[in-house]
C-alpha cells in the first residue's frame, strides 16, 4: 500500500514536470503581476506624448521640421562635409552613423 | 547611438554635454571630425539654397553675401581669423542663423519615434491576457531572454521605460578606447553643458530660466560622476553596432560578456556586479534584444529626401 502511494506521488511529480517542460517548449510563459507591470513599463504603448521643448519655439513647427529635413537628408550640406550627412543620420541605418570611426565617435562633438 | 526617440531625453551625447536637441544638432556641424565646417559657411549655404524657406519661418534673413566664404573647420586658423575680422553684428547674425538651423533639425528629429516591435506585440498580447497570440510572437528563447532582462541580469537598472533607457548616467566599467584621449564621462559633460554657448539658459534659448531646471539643478561634482555615461535606447540595438560610446565592443556578445564579468572601471566606480550568466543565457538575452527591431513610427514623408 505504501509503495503504491509513493509510486502515485512520483507519477504526479513526473506529470507536473512534463507540463512545465511542455509549456516551456511551446513558448508559453507565465508572468507575475510585478513582471507584467515591468513589461507594461517597457511597452511602446507606455510612451507618453512628446515633451515640450521650451528652449525651441519652433520645435513643433511643421515648416521648421521640413527645413530640418532638408538639412538632414539632402546633399547641400553634405557636399563639403568630411562625413556626409547621410552617413550620420541616414534613415535606412536608423538615423545613425553607418560606419563610425572610433575617433569620430569619441571626439567632443561627434554623434550623440 | 541613434537620434530616434531622443526628443524624450533631457541630455545629449554620451556625457550629456548638450541639453537640447537643437544644441546637439549643431555640435557635429562644426566638429572637425564630422562635417568639419563653420557657421559662416552654413549661413552661406542657407542663403544660397534655403533663403525663402528660412524666411517663411524665422523672418528676414540678414545679409551674409559679403562675408568670407570658407569651407574649413572652425578650428582652422584661417576660419578663426576670418570670423575675428567680422563685425560683432555679423558674427551675431551668423550665429542666429546657425541656431535656427539647429532648431529646424530638432523640429525634424521630433518626428523620428520608434515604432512597434515584436516585443511590443508580445506585451500587448500579455496585457490582453491573450496567451494564445503571445506564444506565436516570441520564441521560448526570446521569452527566456526577456525574463533574464527584467530579472537576474539587472538590465532594467539602466535600460528601463518604453525607450529602454532611463536617460541618466551610469558607470558600467566601460573600457577606455585605445588611442583616444581620456574620457571622464559625465564629470566632464556637466562642465561642458554649463559652459555651452547654446545651453538652456543662453541668449539663443527660447526658454525662461525657470524652464531650465535640469540644467540649473544638475549634480555637477562628485567622484560618482567619473566615467558615467548615458545608456542609449535599446530599440533597434541589434542593428546598431559597434557598441559603447567609442565603439569599444563590436558585437552584442562582447557587450553581454562585459556585463556578465563586471570588470573594474578604468576610473570611478562601476555599478556592475558579476552576473554569472551561462553562455546559453547570454544568447537568450541577445535573442530578446533582437525582438526590439522596429520601423520608425512616423509619416512616410519624413523618411524621404525632399
Amino acid at each position: 500500500m505504501r509503495a503504491k502511494d509513493i509510486f502515485s506521488g512520483l507519477l504526479v511529480l513526473f506529470g507536473i514536470g512534463l507540463l512545465i517542460t511542455a509549456c516551456s517548449a511551446f513558448g508559453q510563459a507565465t508572468w507575475s503581476d510585478e513582471e507584467v507591470a515591468k513589461l507594461r513599463s517597457l511597452w511602446i504603448g507606455s510612451l507618453p506624448p512628446l515633451p515640450v521643448d521650451p528652449s525651441n519655439q519652433y520645435a513643433d513647427d511643421s515648416g521648421a521640421a521640413a527645413l530640418g529635413q532638408n538639412f538632414s537628408l539632402t546633399r547641400a550640406l553634405a557636399r563639403t562635409a568630411k562625413l556626409p550627412v547621410q552617413l550620420v543620420i541616414y534613415p535606412k541605418n536608423f538615423f545613425r552613423m553607418e560606419h563610425p570611426s572610433p575617433m569620430a565617435l569619441a571626439q567632443p562633438t561627434a554623434a550623440q | 547611438m541613434t537620434i530616434i526617440g531622443t526628443a524624450y531625453s533631457p541630455w545629449f551625447f554620451w556625457d550629456g554635454r548638450k541639453d537640447s536637441q537643437w544644441a546637439q544638432a549643431l555640435g557635429p556641424m562644426e566638429s572637425p571630425v564630422e562635417h568639419g565646417s563653420n557657421r559662416t559657411y552654413y549661413a552661406h549655404i542657407i542663403d544660397q539654397y534655403y533663403r525663402a524657406e528660412y524666411e517663411s519661418i524665422f523672418g528676414d534673413m540678414p545679409e551674409v553675401s559679403h562675408l568670407p566664404l570658407l569651407r574649413g573647420s572652425v578650428q582652422s586658423a584661417e576660419v578663426r581669423a576670418a570670423r575675428k575680422a567680422m563685425s560683432t553684428e555679423d558674427q551675431e547674425n551668423v550665429t542666429w542663423i546657425y541656431v535656427n538651423m539647429g532648431k529646424s533639425i530638432a523640429a525634424y528629429e521630433r518626428h523620428l519615434i520608434p515604432g512597434e516591435s515584436r516585443f511590443d506585440q508580445y506585451v500587448e498580447a500579455i496585457l490582453n491576457n491573450d496567451n494564445q497570440t503571445a506564444k506565436t510572437i516570441l520564441t521560448s528563447d526570446e521569452i527566456a531572454g526577456l525574463r533574464l532582462f527584467i530579472g537576474e541580469a539587472n538590465c532594467t537598472n539602466c535600460h528601463n521605460g518604453p525607450l529602454f533607457t532611463n536617460n541618466d548616467f551610469h558607470n558600467t566599467g566601460v573600457p577606455t578606447a585605445e588611442g583616444l584621449p581620456d574620457d571622464i564621462g559625465r564629470a566632464g559633460g556637466t562642465q561642458k553643458v554649463l559652459a555651452d554657448e547654446f545651453n538652456c539658459l543662453s541668449m539663443y534659448s527660447d526658454a525662461e530660466p525657470d524652464d531650465c531646471a535640469e540644467l540649473r539643478y544638475m549634480v555637477t561634482d562628485g567622484h560618482q560622476l567619473e566615467r558615467q555615461f548615458k545608456p542609449p535606447s535599446l530599440r533597434n540595438v541589434a542593428e546598431r553596432g559597434p557598441y559603447m560610446h567609442a565603439g569599444q565592443f563590436a558585437t552584442l556578445e562582447e557587450v553581454l560578456n562585459h556585463y556578465n564579468t563586471a570588470p573594474p572601471a578604468p576610473a570611478g566606480h562601476s555599478e556592475l556586479e558579476t552576473l554569472n550568466l551561462t553562455e546559453e543565457q547570454i544568447a537568450q538575452i541577445i535573442d530578446f534584444l533582437k525582438t526590439l527591431d522596429s520601423p520608425i513610427n512616423t509619416d512616410a514623408q519624413w523618411l524621404i529626401k525632399p
